[in-house]
């Protein structure tokens, strides 16, 4: 990144220097995070008992329930976020310069993936099934 | 100045992004094994193995949507032998993770700093951690097998 830097003032740059370039933000984002993730864990490993060596139509009929799948999508979303910022912080205490750059991109995007492919399944099966909601 | 391996670690750089020699005190080695090492570099791995077993989670979750071939697929990874390592590794590096968190929320909070408490909780936490995961991969395993036993009969 210190090619990048070069554009920068010199005070703007001490500024950026340190753990991830900015406050409290991302330290106090990844607790609210967990701190959410506590319920919705516990809740997790609930359905996931509750679904062990269950078929596929039933696991089917359990995730287009909106009640099941409301509280799926906010465990994906979730995860992603606290996934994120907590390889963020992995990432940047063992990398640096451009590496840490491309790390900090590939966590980024691969977090956004998840949330992508979580919601868009989510969704299928919501549409693809509402026979479910009716029998 | 040492001559020994510590001087492969002696790169940093200056304000300037300059690279310069610059000497790091020895932090690894100077110090006497303590559980709480092992459980602080054990939580940081164990977030980071659990985010990778989410995603595959939702790679699950995918096959799932995608239809019955695609899930039966999913379903024989996920009960091969090493699939299911995988998947008791993930139970347990969540666990522990999930255990690891309420420590450092309490540790947040300002409590439970002083050496004894820290020793305590250590050790506490190392048991909790077992116990959660054989009560739920006891539970997993026995109502895995009632159900698939039901659907054949």
């Amino acid at each position: 990144m210190n090619r990048l830097s070069d554009m920068r003032t010199p005070l703007a740059r001490a500024k950026g220097l340190g753990g991830l370039a900015d406050g409290a933000e991302h330290w106090t984002a990844e607790r609210v995070s967990a701190a959410l993730l506590g319920p919705l864990t516990i809740w997790g490993v609930a359905q996931v008992l509750r679904l062990a060596g269950r078929d596929r139509e039933s696991i089917l009929a359990w995730a287009g329930r909106v009640q099941n799948a409301a509280p799926l999508g906010l465990l994906i979303a979730l995860t992603a976020r606290h996934a994120q910022l907590g390889l963020e912080v992995v990432a940047s205490d063992y990398s640096r310069g451009w590496r840490r750059f491309g790390l900090r991109l590939v966590i980024r995007l691969s977090t956004l993936l998840f949330v992508a492919l979580g919601c868009a399944s989510l969704a299928r099966i919501l549409i693809t099934r509402p026979k479910e909601g009716q029998s | 100045m040492a001559s020994d391996g510590r001087e492969a670690f002696y790169h940093g750089t200056d304000t300037q992004g300059r690279a310069i020699r610059r000497p790091m005190s020895p932090h690894l080695d100077v110090y006497r094994f303590r559980l709480s090492m092992a459980l602080s570099i054990g939580n940081r791995m164990a977030g980071v193995a659990s985010s990778l077993g989410a995603g595959l989670a939702v790679a699950w979750l995918a096959a799932l949507a995608q239809g019955p071939r695609a899930f039966s697929r999913a379903q024989r990874v996920a009960t091969h032998p090493l699939g299911r390592l995988v998947f008791l590794g993930w139970g347990v590096a969540t666990t522990y993770h999930f255990v690891a968190s309420i420590r450092h929320l309490i540790w947040d909070s300002g409590a439970r700093f002083e050496k004894k408490e820290i020793d305590e909780d250590g050790r506490r936490s190392v048991f909790v951690t077992a116990g959660l995961c054989v009560t739920l991969t006891a539970a997993f395993v026995t109502l895995a097998r009632l159900r698939s036993k039901g659907t054949r009969a």
